[in-house]
């Protein structure tokens, strides 16, 4: 029971990211190679509190989240206000996220390389409690005038801006709110674990992110939770197959991006299935 | 003039050794249709561009209402109220209809991220303000029937009128418009006409209006720009502009002279 208890949890926190990247991604268009960088950093400010000076947990998490929102500036703030075209704010971010890695490999805060033991204390109503904030009010930004915006730029930034759009302010918001997210996710997933170690937060994470947005479907907010749902308790659930599980997971992937190029969900919500078969 | 709302002066862009646009001056009258037209590659469009802030002009100046709009960002500019359509269609396609026209408006609303995160009353409210006149701006255009359908599954001419319903959400005071009947036939061209009329009429707008139909700049412009290779060629009354003969050897080519061959 635990087992499966503790991949619910796992697969619940990685949705918290999904849902970060989601709002960038999905919502405003650009494409990000480094946002694990925002979980390491949630992961990181959050377990470096609880562990070196007995801070809270909740403070704890809402630190983990103010840093990784305070650090997107860092990286946001010349990149977007240079209007660099979203690849090539997917690589400069990519450089970003290996930078920091380096950085939580050589502080001595962070324990290098060796890793920070923490206390398990991201149970069940934590988790659980975050995400459905976290959903709550993603869902309502995203209804409001700022999802209306992210959206217009996803769609024609040209035409956005003729809409009388800040493009960079729009665009950080974004970011600023998307890296929030990732750090709420970090500071619940340290906690989890109750063991971090700079490794943990490279390419490979932030491109799995990438995938669940894709595969769920960019500009839905519930295909992405599910895919991610599906993506974290996957390579459990085919342990059977052993070394067989990545080919496994690759090849969802490429049935999905075949069948439904749009994703999952593409551009609806699951909520829009259940509307139609009412009316 | 001093019943000018736009006033560009001495206009010059080049694009490395090219002269886009190269000196030009005109005017647009307050609250009246202004036709800029030339061959292909005259600098038209390099003109709204250049008036939106996409380009920054080599030089001159381009005056809105009294007031430069030299360094500002073409948010800024659309802000200060010109909007414009594009010659190649942009819509926000995968948004429907109303949500296209309801960018603007939103865009310009004041509720900051945290009352929206929270979906506070006056975020509602906003949104509530906007969908009414969103819808107002459709009807009037006369495209409320699609306000649901997604932009990119429109018909062409909906999509071109969708464009202007937009763009007048946006509040302007001058409306530039891009080629809006290229690609339509004579009867789709002259309704598209009426609608330019009415929207000039209903929402107080200045509009300057770049076009290769020629009957519908004659049929509804008080007064024509002519540019040929980045400057101006003539401007004038629609009469002036059809006996100019300048103008005409522009469009028609040299007439011929008196005995010599062709």
């Amino acid at each position: 029971m635990d087992y499966y208890l503790n991949i619910v949890l796992l697969a619940f926190i990685n949705m918290i990211a999904v849902l970060g990247v989601a709002v960038f991604t999905g919502f405003t268009g650009l494409f990000s190679l480094g946002h694990a960088a925002f979980i390491g950093i949630g992961a990181y400010t959050s377990g470096a509190l609880t562990y070196h000076w007995n801070v809270p947990f909740i403070l704890a998490i809402l630190a983990g989240m103010a840093a990784a929102g305070l650090s997107s500036l860092v990286i946001g703030v010349p990149t977007l206000r240079a209007k660099l075209r979203s690849d090539y704010f997917a690589i400069a971010i990519l450089g970003f996220g290996e930078a920091l890695r380096v950085c939580f490999e050589n502080l001595s805060i962070t324990n290098g390389a060796r890793g920070l033991s923490l206390d398990e204390l991201s149970g069940p109503v934590w988790v659980s409690g975050a995400l459905v904030i976290c959903v709550f009010l993603t869902r309502n930004l995203l209804k409001s005038r700022f999802g209306t915006m992210f959206m217009s730029i996803r769609e024609d930034p040209v035409a956005a801006e003729m809409a009388g759009i800040n493009l960079f302010r729009t665009r950080l918001l974004s970011l600023v709110v998307s890296a929030m997210l990732c750090g709420v996710s970090g500071a619940l997933l340290a906690h989890r674990l109750a063991f971090i170690q700079p490794v943990m937060f490279t390419l490979t994470q932030s491109t799995q992110l990438l995938a669940s947005v894709i595969a769920g479907g960019m500009g839905s907010v519930s295909g992405p939770i599910i895919i991610s749902f599906v993506f974290t308790s996957l390579p459990e659930a085919l342990r059977w197959l052993d070394m067989w599980r990545l080919p496994a997971y690759g090849l969802l992937l490429v049935v999905i991006m075949i069948y439904r190029p749009q994703g999952l969900m593409g551009y609806r919500e699951i909520t829009d299935l259940f509307r139609r078969k009412a009316q | 003039m001093s019943d000018a709302l736009l006033e560009v002066r001495d206009l010059t862009r080049t694009f490395g050794g090219i002269r886009a646009v190269d000196g030009l001056s005109f005017d647009a009258a307050r609250d009246g249709i202004t036709g800029l037209i030339g061959p292909n590659g005259a600098g038209k469009t390099t003109v709204f561009n250049l008036i939106t802030a996409v380009y920054k002009p080599t030089s001159g100046s381009i005056r809105l209402g009294g007031h430069d709009l030299a360094g500002k960002r073409p948010d800024e500019v659309v802000r200060s109220g010109v909007s414009r359509t594009f010659q190649n269609i942009r819509l926000f396609n995968r948004m429907t209809c109303l949500q296209n026209v309801m960018t603007p408006i939103l865009a310009r609303a004041s509720c900051g991220p945290v009352s929206s995160l929270f979906g506070t009353p006056s975020a509602r409210r906003e949104e509530s303000e906007a969908r009414e006149r969103a819808f107002a701006i459709m009807k009037n255009i006369g495209i409320e029937d699609s306000a649901h359908r997604i932009a990119s599954t429109l018909p062409y001419g909906i999509q071109r009128k969708l464009e202007i319903a937009r763009a007048i959400a946006c509040s302007p005071s001058l409306l530039l418009l891009d080629e809006p009947a290229a690609g339509m036939n004579d009867a789709e061209t002259r309704e598209l006409g009426e609608t330019i009329v009415r929207v000039r009429n209903d929402f107080d707008v200045t509009i300057l209006l770049i076009e290769h139909h020629i009957s519908l700049i004659m049929d509804i412009c008080a007064h024509i720009v002519v540019m040929e290779r980045g400057a101006l060629l003539a401007s004038g009354s629609p009469d002036e502009i059809r006996e100019d003969p300048l103008v005409v050897e522009a469009y028609l080519g040299r007439r011929r002279s008196g005995g010599s061959a062709r």
